[in-house]
Parts: C-alpha cells; sequence; structure tokens
C-alpha cells in the first residue's frame, strides 16, 4: 500500500484519522488550506457533515473500532455555530466520550476537537500537522493490534 | 429527618427481626385507610425461593408482601412502574417499594419520560446490601435465610462478603426523592421516614406520631463514609483491572451478545436499543466479510461497539445497581466496568444520577460555557 | 444501484498530482458503480453534456462527481443531472481538488489514495441518498435594514422604491450616521450635509419605510423568507407624536453632557435633539443624566417649558415584534478611541484630537463654526501635524490592517485647514499614501500642491508636552533623519475598528465576524454581499471599512440581493430536515432539548416525537442526542454515515 514504505526492515507507521468537518467552517476551512496551496500530510480523511453538533458519539466509536487511529472533530468557534449552538453540544458528547474513554486507559488524546473557522486555513493545516504527528508518536490504533493476535 | 416509629406491636418493640411484620402492617394499614389503592412490592412466591412483584390490592393479602427481601430478582422494580405508567398516569393511587437504587433509577426514568409519578407514592427500603439471585436462591434452598443474614450483618455493622460488588461500593443505603422510607438503617425499631409533605400526609392519615430522628442521619452518614471510602479503593483497582484495549478485550472474552445487561439496564429505556437495530446486522454481515478478508473471524468490533456504546447512552445516568453484572449469565463483572466509568463521566459534569427530579442530565442539558476540551492536552 | 462516477481533472489542478487511471481503476471495482469517466473539466459544457450523455446512456441512477469543492459547483452538477431526469439529490461531489491534490503536491501516491477513499465514502453515501424535492415555503416580502447610516439609508431607499415594505433600525436618535458627522467629503469636496440630507428626509417621509430611530434588534428567529424581529423601542421619554423639535426643551435643560455626535468638541444637554437636520427631528432625554428621570423627582424643567406637552417621564421601553423575508446588516464603523494611543499622548492632552473630532472642528456648521480652533484654548493652530496609521498596520500594537480612508481624508484635512487658516502649516506623517480611487491621486496631488504640506515618511515615535508645546518626535526614513515638530494641535487618524456592540448583534442575527468584528462575508470575492446565513446580507462598512462612493454601491448590491430574494412569493428550501421514525421513538424528549429551533414537540397522546418540518434547519442536532436513531436526518442517515466512516478508518 502506498501509505506504508520501509524504513529499516520495519513498515513505517502512517496513522490514519477520520475527520467531522463542519461544512460551514472547517471544511471550508480545509478548502481554503488547499486554494492557497498549505501542505499537510494527507493522513486525514474527511467527512463534510452539518455541524459538529450532528456528530453522534457513536460516530466517534465506530471510527475507532473500524481502526482509525485518531478522529478529529471540526467546528465553528463557540458562538459562532450556524446553528446557533450545535458546537455546544458538541462539546459535552466529545465530553462524554472522552470520560468514557480516559476512565478506560483508551488513550483519550486519539480523539480531539478543534474550533477552526471558515477564514482559518492556516489554523486547519497546522492542526493537521499536529494532530498527525501526535497520532504517530502514539502508534496505532491498539485494536489493529489485537486484532493481528 | 422526621417520621415516624412503627410501635403498633409492642412485642416488636426494639426487635429488629420482627420488622417484616411490621412493614406488612404498614402496608396493611395503607389499603385498609385507602390511602392509597393498590401496593406494588416484592412477595412471598411460595414456588419459587426468589420473590416476585405483585400489585396486592387487599388488606390481608399485606402479610406476604416482602419488601426488605436483600434480592433484585431480575429487572428493577423502576422497570415496572415506568411499564405501568409511561403512556398515562395510572389511574388509582398506588404505593411503590423501592430499593434505593431502584428509586434513584426511577428518577432517572422520569426524566427521561419514561414514568409519570402521579398518583404514586413512592417508598423506599433501606438496603443495606442484597445477594445475587442465584446466591439468594442457593442460600434458601439449603435452609439458609438471607434476610436474617443481612440484618445480622447489619446489626453487627460488619458488612457481607456475600453482598453484591453494587452493593458493597454502594452509596445511597437509603431512598432519596421518595415520599416515604422503610427505614432499618441506624434504628433499633422500624422508623418510617417521610420526606416529603404527601409522605408526612400518609403517615398522619395512618395516625402515626411525627418525630425528629438525629440518630438515624448520623448513622447514615457514617455508613455512606465508610463506604465511599471502600468504593473508592475498590473503583481504583477496578479500572486497574481494565485499562488499555487488551485488557477490555480480555474482560469481555466470554461476552455471548446476549444484550441481558441491557434488558436489565433501568437506564436502557429504548423501544429499540440502537445496537439492535438495523444498522448492525448489516454492519456485522460487513464484520464477518473483513474478518474473512483478515483471515479471523471473530466479532470483536461488534462487542466493543455495544459495550462502549452502551456505556456511551448511559454512563451518564447509571445509578450503579449493579442489576447488569447480575443478568449476565456469563459472569461478566460488569459493574467493574459500568460502575467506576459512569461515576467519573458524571463527576466531570458534577452530576449524580437520580438526586434530583428537577437536575437534567448532561446529555440533555445545555452547557453555554467553553468546556475547555479544545485546550492543549499535555501529551 | 448504478453509480455513475466523473472524474474531473480541472486541467493540472487534479490531473497534475493524482494519478487519474488508478482512481478510475480502484473506484470502478467498488460494488454498485457502473460507470467511471474522466474529463479534463468537468463543469465545462462538454463536461456537462457528457455527464447528461452518460446518465441517459447507461441508465445511471446516482452520480459522484469527484471536482472541486461542494461550494462551488454542487448546485451545478445537481442542476445538470436534473435536467435528464434524475434527481438532483443523486448526485453528490467528492472533493478530491481541495481536500488531496492541492495540499498533497509532493504526495502524489498517497494523495491518490486519499482521493479514492473520498471517492468512495462519496459512493457510498449517494447509494442511500433518497431522491427529494425542494420545499416550497412563502415568503414575507418586507426587509429589517439594521443601521440607519449612508449604507441603510441607501439600502432601505433602493428597496422602498422597488416597492417593498422596509423597517429602518437605528440606535441613535436620527439616522445618518458617520457620513453626517463630517466636513467635506474627499475628493469633490461637497458638503456632506447637503447630499445626505435630502436622502434622509426622503427615508423619513416615504411611504414604504418605517423608520425605527432609537431602537435596537434585540432577537431574530425564523430562517430566509420567514424572520420574526423583536426590535427594542428604548425609551425617549418624549412623545414623538407630539415633539415639533422646536429644541425649547434643550435651551431651559440645566444639565451639560458631552456631545457623541461632536464627539466631545462640544456640549449638548440632557434633553437633546442629536443635530439641526436630525431625522426624526425629535428630543430625546438621556435618562444616564436628566436629574428627574437618575433622581425620580426634581427638575422637570423641560416639561415644563415643552410647548407641545410632549415630555413624559414615564415612558416605557417597548419590545415590536415585526416579521420580516431579508435583514440587511448596515452597522458601519467606529474611530478607535484616541485614548488608547498613549505613545501619543492620546487622551491626555487636550490638543491631541481625532481626525473624526477634527472633522467636527472644520465642518462649517460645527460646534465652532467652521473656525479652526484648538480644544485646550481656543487659539488658532499654526502648526498641525497629522498621524496617519494611528492604530492602523500595526499588528504588534494594534490592528494589521489598513484602515482604508485615512490617507485621503488626512490629505483632505490638510487642505481645508490650509484654506481656513492660511498661515498655518501641516505635516503629514505616512507610512504610504494609498490614493486608489477614482479622481483620488488628482485630489492628492492638489493637496500637496494647495496646503503645501510637509509629507514626511515615517512613523511619529512619541508626543510629549515641554513648554507648552506639544513635541512631535518621528524619523523620516526617507532622509534617514530624526525630526521633532512642535505643534499646536495634533490630528490621529484613528484606526477604523467594527461599530460598538457588532458582535452581540451577530450572535442575535446567527452571523460571523472575523476576529475583529467586521462582518463575514460568505465569500470574500464572490459573495461579498450574503452572510453565511441565508437572508441576512450586509450592507457598507459593516464588512470592511470603506468610503462613502463603495458603501453607497455596496449597500445598492445588498438592496438587490434582498430584492431578487423577495421578487417572488415563495422560496425553495433545501428539503434535508430531520425524520422520525415513530416504531422507534420511545418519546424519551432527547431530541426536543437538542432542538435550537423547537422543531420538535413529543405529542402528548402518543407520546412520540413530531417535527415541524417549517422549522427543522437541519442541523441534525436531534439524531446526534437519539439514543435509538429513531430520529435521523435526510440523506445524512446513520447508514450513510457508518459506510462512509467504515471506508474511510480502514488503512
Ligand atoms: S449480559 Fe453478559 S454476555 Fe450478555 S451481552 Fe452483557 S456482558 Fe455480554
Ligand atoms: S435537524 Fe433536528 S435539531 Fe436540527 S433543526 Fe431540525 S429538528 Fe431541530
Ligand atoms: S431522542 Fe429519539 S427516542 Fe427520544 S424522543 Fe427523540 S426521536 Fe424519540
Ligand atoms: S455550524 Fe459549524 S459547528 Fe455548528
Amino acid at each position: 500500500m502506498a501509505e506504508k514504505s520501509v524504513e529499516e526492515g520495519k513498515e513505517k507507521f502512517e496513522p490514519v484519522i477520520v475527520g467531522f468537518f463542519c461544512r460551514w467552517c472547517t471544511s471550508e476551512a480545509a478548502d481554503l488550506a488547499g486554494t492557497i496551496r498549505l501542505q499537510y500530510p494527507p493522513n486525514i480523511r474527511p467527512i463534510r457533515v452539518m455541524c459538529s453538533g450532528f456528530i453522534d458519539p457513536i460516530y466517534v466509536l465506530k471510527a475507532f473500532l473500524e481502526g482509525a487511529d485518531g478522529v478529529l472533530i471540526g467546528g465553528c468557534h463557540l458562538g459562532e455555530c450556524h446553528y446557533i449552538n450545535g458546537n455546544y453540544k458538541a462539546q459535552t458528547r466529545v465530553k462524554v466520550i472522552k470520560e468514557v474513554m480516559k476512565s478506560l486507559g483508551l488513550e483519550e488524546e486519539r480523539l480531539r476537537l478543534e474550533w477552526i473557522s471558515t477564514s482559518e486555513g492556516l489554523k486547519f493545516a497546522e492542526v493537521a500537522n499536529e494532530f498527525t504527528e501526535q497520532i504517530r508518536r502514539m502508534g496505532p490504533n491498539p485494536l489493529k493490534k489485537l486484532k493481528r493476535e | 429527618m422526621e417520621g415516624a416509629f412503627l410501635e403498633s406491636n409492642p412485642e416488636n418493640k426494639g426487635n429488629i427481626k420482627k420488622i417484616k411484620e411490621s412493614v406488612n402492617r404498614f402496608l396493611q394499614q395503607l389499603l385498609e385507610k385507602k390511602v392509597v389503592e393498590w401496593v406494588l412490592t416484592p412477595y412471598i412466591n411460595p414456588e419459587n425461593p426468589l420473590p416476585e412483584r405483585r400489585i396486592i390490592t387487599k388488606p390481608e393479602e399485606a402479610i406476604k408482601a416482602d419488601p426488605l427481601t436483600p434480592v433484585i430478582p431480575g429487572f428493577p422494580m423502576s422497570t415496572f412502574v415506568s411499564e405501568i405508567t409511561r403512556e398515562k398516569p395510572i389511574s388509582k393511587p398506588l404505593a411503590v417499594l423501592l430499593k434505593p437504587c431502584e428509586a434513584a433509577s426511577l428518577v432517572e426514568l422520569v426524566k427521561f419520560r419514561q414514568a409519570n409519578l402521579d398518583n404514586l407514592l413512592t417508598i423506599g427500603v433501606d438496603c443495606y446490601g442484597s445477594y445475587h439471585v442465584l446466591d439468594f436462591k442457593k442460600m434458601v434452598e439449603e435452609g439458609e435465610k438471607p434476610f436474617e443474614r443481612m440484618i445480622n450483618a447489619l446489626k453487627n455493622n460488619k458488612g457481607d462478603e456475600l453482598f453484591r460488588t453494587a452493593c458493597k461500593t454502594c452509596l445511597k443505603p437509603v431512598a432519596e426523592n421518595t415520599d416515604l422510607n422503610v427505614g432499618i438503617i441506624g434504628v433499633n425499631n422500624l422508623f418510617i421516614q417521610a420526606n416529603t409533605s404527601k409522605g408526612t400526609e400518609t403517615l398522619k392519615k395512618i395516625g402515626l406520631k411525627i418525630v425528629e430522628n438525629k440518630e438515624r442521619d448520623q448513622k447514615i452518614k457514617e455508613l455512606i463514609e465508610e463506604r465511599g471510602e471502600k468504593r473508592k479503593g475498590m473503583f481504583k483497582e477496578f479500572l486497574k483491572e481494565l485499562h488499555g484495549l487488551h485488557k477490555l478485550n480480555k474482560f469481555f472474552e466470554d461476552c455471548i451478545n446476549c444484550h441481558n445487561c441491557m434488558e436489565v439496564c433501568p437506564i436502557c429505556f429504548c423501544k429499540e436499543c440502537f445496537f439492535e437495530s438495523e444498522l448492525h446486522p448489516y454492519v456485522y454481515e460487513k464484520y464477518i466479510k473483513f474478518t474473512i478478508e483478515e483471515g479471523t473471524i471473530q466479532e470483536l468490533e461488534g462487542k466493543l461497539q455495544f459495550h462502549l456504546g452502551r456505556l456511551i447512552h448511559m454512563s451518564t445516568s447509571c445509578v450503579s445497581c449493579g442489576l447488569c453484572e447480575q443478568a449476565c449469565p456469563q459472569e461478566i463483572k460488569l459493574f467493574k466496568l459500568c460502575g467506576p466509568v459512569s461515576e467519573n463521566v458524571q463527576k466531570s459534569f458534577n452530576y449524580r444520577a437520580g438526586e434530583k427530579l428537577e437536575e437534567t442530565p448532561p446529555i440533555t442539558t445545555f452547557y453555554e460555557e467553553d468546556l475547555g476540551l479544545t485546550e492543549k492536552q499535555a501529551e | 444501484m448504478r453509480v455513475g462516477v466523473f472524474v474531473c481533472h480541472c486541467g493540472r489542478n487534479i490531473a497534475g498530482t493524482l494519478n487519474i487511471e488508478k482512481i478510475k481503476e480502484e473506484v470502478a471495482k467498488h460494488s454498485g458503480v457502473v460507470h467511471v469517466e474522466d474529463y479534463i473539466f468537468m463543469c465545462s459544457d462538454p463536461g456537462q453534456k457528457l455527464i447528461r450523455d452518460r446518465i441517459k446512456e447507461k441508465n445511471l441512477d446516482a452520480v459522484v462527481v469527484s471536482a472541486c469543492s461542494p461550494s462551488l459547483h454542487e448546485k451545478t452538477f445537481r442542476n445538470n443531472a436534473a435536467s435528464v431526469g434524475l434527481n438532483p439529490y443523486k448526485v453528490e461531489i467528492a472533493n478530491i481538488r481541495e481536500w488531496a491534490s492541492w495540499p498533497h503536491e509532493g504526495k502524489p501516491e498517497e494523495a491518490t489514495e486519499k482521493a479514492i477513499k473520498i471517492i468512495k465514502a462519496t459512493v457510498e453515501k449517494v447509494k442511500s441518498n433518497i431522491p427529494l424535492e425542494p420545499l416550497s415555503v412563502p415568503v414575507t416580502r418586507k426587509v429589517l435594514v439594521i443601521g440607519g447610516g449612508i449604507a441603510g439609508i441607501q439600502a432601505s431607499l433602493d428597496i422602498a422604491n422597488a416597492g417593498l415594505e422596509v423597517y429602518l433600525v437605528e440606535k441613535k436618535p436620527s439616522i445618518g450616521g458617520k457620513m453626517a458627522q463630517f466636513s467635506e467629503t474627499f475628493p469633490t469636496l461637497d458638503c456632506p450635509q447637503c447630499i445626505e440630507t435630502p436622502k434622509m428626509t426622503e427615508v423619513a417621509n416615504h411611504p414604504n419605510i418605517h423608520l425605527y430611530a432609537y431602537s435596537e434588534v434585540v432577537d431574530v428567529s425564523g430562517f430566509v423568507g420567514n424572520f420574526k424581529v423583536k426590535v427594542k423601542r428604548k425609551a425617549t421619554y418624549v412623545d414623538w407624536n407630539k415633539c415639533t423639535g422646536c429644541s425649547e426643551c434643550a435651551k431651559v435643560c440645566p444639565v451639560k453632557v458631552s456631545s457623541e455626535y461632536d464627539v466631545g468638541v462640544s456640549q449638548r444637554k440632557a434633553i437633546y435633539i442629536m443635530f439641526p437636520q436630525a431625522v426624526p427631528n425629535k428630543a430625546t432625554i438621556d435618562p444616564e443624566h436628566c436629574l428627574r428621570l437618575v433622581y425620580g423627582k426634581g427638575c422637570g424643567l423641560c416639561a415644563k417649558t415643552c410647548p407641545a406637552g410632549a415630555i413624559n417621564f414615564e415612558q416605557k421601553e417597548k419590545i415590536e415584534e415585526i416579521d420580516v423575508g431579508a435583514i440587511i446588516v448596515a452597522t458601519g464603523f467606529d474611530v478607535m478611541d484616541p485614548s488608547l494611543l498613549t505613545e501619543y499622548g492620546g487622551g491626555k492632552y487636550k490638543d491631541v484630537i481625532s481626525a473624526l473630532q477634527f472633522e467636527r472642528i472644520l465642518a462649517p456648521s460645527g460646534p465652532t463654526g467652521g473656525k479652526v480652533v484648538r480644544p485646550s484654548d481656543g487659539k488658532e493652530p499654526k502648526t498641525v501635524v497629522f498621524v496617519q496609521c494611528a492604530g492602523s498596520r500595526d499588528p504588534e500594537h494594534y490592528m494589521p490592517y489598513c484602515s482604508k480612508v485615512c490617507c485621503m481624508y488626512t490629505a483632505k484635512q490638510a487642505l481645508l485647514y490650509k484654506h481656513a487658516v492660511p498661515n498655518g502649516h501641516a505635516y503629514v506623517f505616512y507610512i504610504d499614501v494609498r490614493t486608489d480611487g477614482k479622481g483620488y491621486e488628482e485630489f492628492y496631488e492638489r493637496v500637496l500642491r494647495e496646503a503645501e504640506a510637509t509629507y514626511l515618511r515615517g512613523k511619529v515615535a512619541e508626543i510629549y508636552k515641554e513648554d507648552g508645546k506639544l513635541k512631535v518626535l518621528g524619523v523620516d526614513t526617507l532622509t534617514g533623519k530624526g525630526v521633532e515638530i512642535n505643534a499646536d494641535l495634533v490630528v490621529l487618524a484613528t484606526a477604523a475598528v467594527p461599530s460598538e456592540g457588532i458582535k452581540e448583534l451577530a450572535k442575535v442575527l446567527r452571523i460571523q465576524t472575523d476576529e475583529y468584528g467586521w462582518l463575514k462575508e460568505a465569500h470574500l470575492k464572490l459573495r461579498p454581499l450574503e452572510t453565511a446565513t441565508s437572508g441576512i446580507f450586509i450592507a457598507g462598512a459593516a464588512q470592511f471599512i470603506r468610503d462613502i462612493t463603495d458603501t453607497v454601491s455596496h449597500a445598492s448590491g445588498a438592496a438587490a440581493k434582498a430584492l431578487s430574494l423577495l421578487s417572488r412569493n415563495r422560496i425553495e428550501r433545501e428539503p434535508l430536515v430531520a425524520e422520525v421514525n415513530e416504531e422507534i421513538c420511545s418519546g424519551c424528549g432527547n431530541c426536543v432539548e437538542a432542538c435550537t429551533y423547537q422543531a420538535i414537540k413529543i405529542d402528548p397522546e402518543t407520546n412520540i416525537a413530531k417535527i415541524n418540518t417549517a422549522l427543522c434547519e437541519g442541523c441534525g442536532a436531534c439524531q446526534a442526542s437519539c439514543p435509538s436513531a429513531a430520529i435521523q436526518l435526510t440523506n445524512s442517515y446513520k447508514k450513510q454515515l457508518f459506510e462512509m466512516i467504515s471506508i474511510l478508518a480502514k488503512e
């Protein structure tokens, strides 16, 4: 596969990150980042959703269980949600997932919530870079190892 | 707190072992004085060592009521209340006897519009601990009396190793939010505690003398503190045992995905469980396809999806009844999971399930503040 | 399911990075895909025709166009498919340009891999999309204009003249805005009163305009075509139906307050008419200073004097509800408070003033009657230093942006000063002189000649007082030498900033602002008049500082946008709304709590959630809160999300 290259005899780890991006802000920021040719790693695979408040925690769980190494949720800044307060709801839901993950030692850092507005193409690229690097350092989703065992 | 001692039968005075009779007499009076027309209570089933749940309507039936029995046979009482009152409030006044965890889950069910308290007289019964249904059954079959065993443990303030884990760590030995409580903790004589004006009215109707009882308050406080310490330690251990995906997976190794744990859970009120919806069989096909592609057929994700998903759905309202654990045919110690995880989740929202009727559960509360989730996390 | 996938090269924009052949090969293998084809420009006429032809030939029942962002061409491709009978909602866009080829130019293989995933996920989505018809809703053919400066005035007049009703809401007691405060305007030097006042009067007399002065928008609900607006009509304590604008009241009022209109250069009374040409020409009591209102008793001199008996100390504010179909925000700008600029002695020295204050001093009808005098002692200043970019273009300390109008008005002020004080001398510190408008450069040249002003390229480092003189220390970056000027008056061209309260208003309107508070347009280049919320438009400097010419054009543009929206009696809405599966709903009410638009109720009979589709905005918050997937969002079904996730999460 293209994502894997051989380095010192062992496979280099290329994280898979599922992104849930609000169509009113983070999706647009990702568009902008592309338009101005900011370069960031191709590890984030985006899904465009209506609002960060659209994200059912089960989607996040699903992504991890399907093998994603990280999940990035992008919404509008607090107070700027197109639907007024969807992002506040997203916050609460993310908090529940994170508390569950944290309690069970499931590396809650693999889930990240960011507020990225339409004009923040640069922030989008920075977050993409930084989060990909963070997940790379953390290594693969332990589920994968479990399944190989 | 205020309430009344049941001193109607002088020979029972000071004899905690006779409290069963006192409670039954109390229930009898409720019916006789037409305070309620029905009483929903655990009830002695002559055919079976385990009690059943029954609605009694005649005063004389009260002799066989068994509200203090130290077992929850299968479903919690709150589920029955939900089934009776969900569609529309009950038509005749009904008294229902609830263990504290059952009372707490009833509160949560009311918040989710799954139960209606109109026309209900809620009576909590103090619970010092209860036994796993199978242990209970075995005891009875072997001639031991679980109720007396529990009462002795209470008298000696020793606890009982055989109590369910949820009970050993339980911080609600006395029901909150009920109209009345049948008090056996911190008293020598059966004490009916009144928590609401409706409760006080009831006691008056029966002709009981209302008194203050500070001693009981103190005793309860001590018990809760003691349990709190214990719970802390145990929960820490539990989470250690479950730390990380590998251990979690190991924990569920024997799970057969029967979903019994969800069935009995009072908080899992959905008509159709999300994890049993049409979305899932479909996904399962996929799993099989993928796992075949990967050379092994295992439903690891399915199991984890169910348990973690369920945790996400119910942890904000879990009342620590531990009935999931009791329901598991594979003897998976589920309370080790949902107990401490739910506690953490609820603590993070400064919420305690079943505590206050007016409080909305975190998942439907709108927090108009920055919860600080986007702050850089230390790596 | 017969899905066709069309892969656009976008010239080399996509094909230059991504391996189109590989994409085609991989996507063709995906279940349900019956046709894959690429073309150099899918959005071109031949590209569109190609898609139409294939839909017919191959009998496609769903289409994925793998091209640029859906925010650019989704509509185009959907309409195209609809023209040959394929339901537009059976067309989805896979964004492989902004999201794959452009940001990963150096990694063609990985980018191709990512594009394939995106396309496959989109195919999965489109497979479960159901065909939909747009919802058609009636519209209220009325417009709310917020802000009564020249932008709001222009927009209101354009719309009213087209025959639609307008509600013009202004928070001050009079319309006119900043323009009414200016002396003469560049580059033509006409007096704004002469050109703006007639428009103000026209507004006041227009049968289609309801003017709500001294009022604020406090709540907006509803959606495009059907907004419900709550307007707070603040108490003026004067019955405007009776007030004749004679100003007798102000003459007797004993309380003097610094005048907002004259930016502190003069004083007004606690009861006042903002300026002589105010529209409406009615008196207002300032409750913070009126003795009667502050102490609850006493004074009342105005009430005794008013020949019309218009004073009413008991008046209460009122909330009025109005229904409109579109909203134009024309809230303009403010200028930075000079006291923030401490290094220039702003707020500390009386003779360091803002350019807006100087406008009032220069104004022929202003507080000094057009005589140029300085605030400290009323003497005529012989040396005036103008400091441009005071607070602008200074990312470290103040605003990083250029305030755009300061170069021109500074030049104008230098000229007017020269006209007023022929023996005076003006110095202008500037970073650049930007003269980007019709006749602007010519005007600047004229100023250099006529005003004999000394233009010094450089920043002022400090201004302090020594021996009663203002010492201006700066550097002339052209000669590299330090400059020191003894000034009588310093005029700071303070940065333009978004108008006060705009962030709160934006929240009420559910529109966005940028970090400073300038309103955010839907697209900087292509949709500069629209906000992201449909039906809400921006006019004038609320979006970003602009001069009068541009403001008027922008406002007419916004008016045209609103008019075209309201040109029909009904408008079509996206049919992407929530639906409830009654079999599964347990009536828990989680969705009711989650819905911000109160679109869901629990039916008391059935105990099941019911949706009011007219109120549903399609945000999906409800479906995220339902524990049993009983409520779902049309064409964003959980099944679709699950399928997409499962493709994307796999290595
Ligand atoms: S009851 Fe036990 S076996 Fe059944 S699903 Fe729950 S954990 Fe698994
Ligand atoms: S999608 Fe749901 S939450 Fe959003 S507006 Fe519609 S009904 Fe309300
Ligand atoms: S959240 Fe789901 S189950 Fe609850 S009322 Fe709404 S649709 Fe019904
Ligand atoms: S619209 Fe972007 S988070 Fe709600």
